[in-house]
């Protein structure tokens, strides 16, 4: 009765539509890579042959381009969550304060992630140029010493870039951390009031530990999309100057160049284990703290 | 008023002043150099401007082809986001509803979406391959599908807090399993649907891989990616850029300001539930 009843009102076969594009748009196209991978298809030519390993193993000969590329995307992806995260605790600590505009601020902090990653390339572009607004302005406060050319030094592009994305993302795991902050029970807080305790010691024994699953969370959600992190790398820099900011995806398309299919599909299987790895093993560690709390 | 919650006030107020400088300058500076002269708009600074370039939007406007950027955008962002709602909102009624094996299998393979990262190197010749790559049609499918995991995962546990009575209300009056989702149903999932519009519909308007990767034709590109191919042709009249730029920001100002709740809400659902 039971299961004739669930039948007829909630029929599994509706399901097939979303199980179908899901698979053939967002599965197969892996699965393709991995095929193509092993074979020697091109743009230019509709012959194609298997060649089995040829394109992992000219991958992982070919000098050390993809494992720079490899190495920044870690270091992006860290050092951006420790960023994102530090900030946003920074700013949440800030707004969970009462003053006038707080509504106004939390807002305006939140915009850039709405505004997208293109458009916001584009404003940073203007302002980390070597001509750009921000040397204009140290010159003019007299910091001669700190102007740089931001996006085109080897040694300031990839903190310059993670700089703009902490800039963008914070607001996300700012409000992430407002929200553990506001459900800090007020009881604790006012007792700790009553015995006397300075603002340093609350923070740490009290606040701290209620909102340390959070911080958690930010972190490592943060290190998952920065290992996936494209859009704002290629729009500010394409990998440049040199290999100095070249993450795995900009390391992919400046494979595409040669026309040949085979090989970029190779950088993506690589690419898509690396990432789905490190990500199974971050959401099962999520998981488990979850189900202790 | 003691003394140290006095200094604690005037902190408060100095850090929540620089958070935001740090915040608006950069929206500032567009804005100002949007309406400076090409000489002008060369020295990037926060000064007003000596004369006023409003007909740098007027150039805008007829040279960078922004209408095409936007409808292409509006029809694009539009369609898909439509048909997430629709999709997923239904799928996950019944995933939700109907326990079982395949349910459940269904559940979470939907939601490795949220852990693979998508392949777009073999997507251009899939869509090759299906014919769908020359017009919008291969765009909208990978959209599609790149929003499944998330709003599958919002719905889903919205779900769980709607009273199963409801249903076997509905179905005692006769509805069958489409109607009665749509009349009765859908109408409840108000908060998550609209969540689930705007995170949608900006995540494709806001779009930069698919569109560079799948859409050869800059002709049929969105609107950010527009301003990103007129920014490389107009690389020194910063003012006409800037104009482009501020033009571009503004249909998603104005979808952020009037669905700013929905999106906290459905952001917090999707980290901690995810």
């Amino acid at each position: 009765m039971q299961q004739n009843y669930k039948k007829k009102n909630y029929p599994v076969f509706y399901l097939i539509p979303i199980l179908l594009i899901f698979t053939v748009f967002y599965v197969s196209p892996a699965i393709l890579g991995l095929l193509y991978s092993l074979t020697d298809a091109s743009i230019k030519s509709s012959g194609i042959t298997f060649v089995g390993l040829e394109n992992y193993k000219l991958l992982f000969s070919d000098g050390t381009d993809f494992f720079v590329s490899v190495w920044n995307q870690f270091k992006f992806a860290i050092l951006d969550a420790l960023g994102k995260t530090i900030i946003g605790l920074l700013a949440a600590l800030l707004l969970n304060r009462k003053f006038r505009g707080n509504h106004f601020l939390r807002a305006l902090i939140y915009l850039p992630i709405m505004f997208g990653t293109i458009m916001v390339a584009i404003i940073f572009n203007y302002i980390l140029s070597y001509d750009g607004f921000l040397n204009g302005f140290l010159e003019a406060v007299g910091l001669h010493g700190l102007v740089n050319d931001w996006l085109g030094s080897f040694t300031l592009a990839m903190y310059s870039v993670i700089a703009v994305d902490v800039w963008v993302g914070a607001g996300w795991s700012m409000l992430l951390i407002l929200a553990a902050l506001q459900s800090v029970p007020k009881e604790v807080i006012e007792c700790s009031d009553i015995d006397g305790a300075g603002a340093f010691t609350k923070f740490f024994h009290i606040t701290l530990p209620y909102i340390m699953g959070t911080l958690n969370l930010s972190l490592l959600l943060s290190i998952i999309s920065g290992l996936k992190a494209f859009d704002i790398i290629y729009a500010m820099t394409r990998g440049g100057p040199g290999h100095a900011t070249e993450v795995m995806s900009t390391f992919l398309v400046k494979s595409m160049s040669s026309g040949s299919i085979g090989y970029p599909a190779a950088i993506s299987v690589i690419q898509f284990i690396i990432i789905t790895v490190v990500a199974l093993i971050i959401t099962y560690f999520t998981n488990r703290k979850e189900s202790q709390s | 008023m003691s003394v140290a919650s006095k200094t604690g006030k005037v902190l408060t107020y100095i850090a929540a002043l620089l958070l935001f400088i740090i915040y608006l300058v950069p929206f500032l500076l567009i804005l100002l150099t949007s309406i400076k002269d090409e000489t002008e708009s060369k020295i990037m600074n926060l000064s007003l401007p000596k004369t006023y370039m409003f007909e740098n939007f007027i150039t805008a406007f007829t040279q960078g082809q922004i209408w095409r950027g936007f409808l292409n955008g509006m029809f694009v962002s539009t369609v898909v986001t439509v048909l997430t709602v629709l999709l997923c909102s239904y799928s996950a009624f019944i995933i939700q509803r109907n326990r079982n094996a395949f349910t459940s299998f269904t559940y979470k393979f939907l939601l490795t979406g949220m852990i693979a990262p998508f392949s777009f190197i073999p997507a251009i010749k899939l869509l090759q391959l299906l014919n769908m790559g020359n017009n919008y049609s291969g765009l909208i499918m990978v959209d599609l599908a790149g929003q499944i995991a998330f709003s599958i995962l919002i719905y889903y546990s919205f779900m769980q807090g709607i009273p199963r009575e409801m249903d076997e209300a509905a179905v005692v009056d006769g509805c069958g399993p489409l109607r009665m989702f749509f009349q009765v149903i859908f109408p409840l999932l108000l908060p998550v649907v609209s969540t689930n519009i705007v995170l949608t519909f900006t995540a494709v308007w806001n779009d930069f891989s698919n569109v560079l990767f799948l859409v050869p034709k800059t002709s049929m590109w969105t609107m950010p990616m527009g301003v990103f191919n007129f920014q490389q042709l107009y690389t020194y009249n910063y003012g006409l850029v800037c104009a482009y730029i501020t033009i571009a920001l503004i249909p998603v100002l104005m979808i952020y300001l009037a669905g700013q709740r929905y999106i906290i809400s459905g952001m917090t659902t999707g980290a901690v539930k995810g």
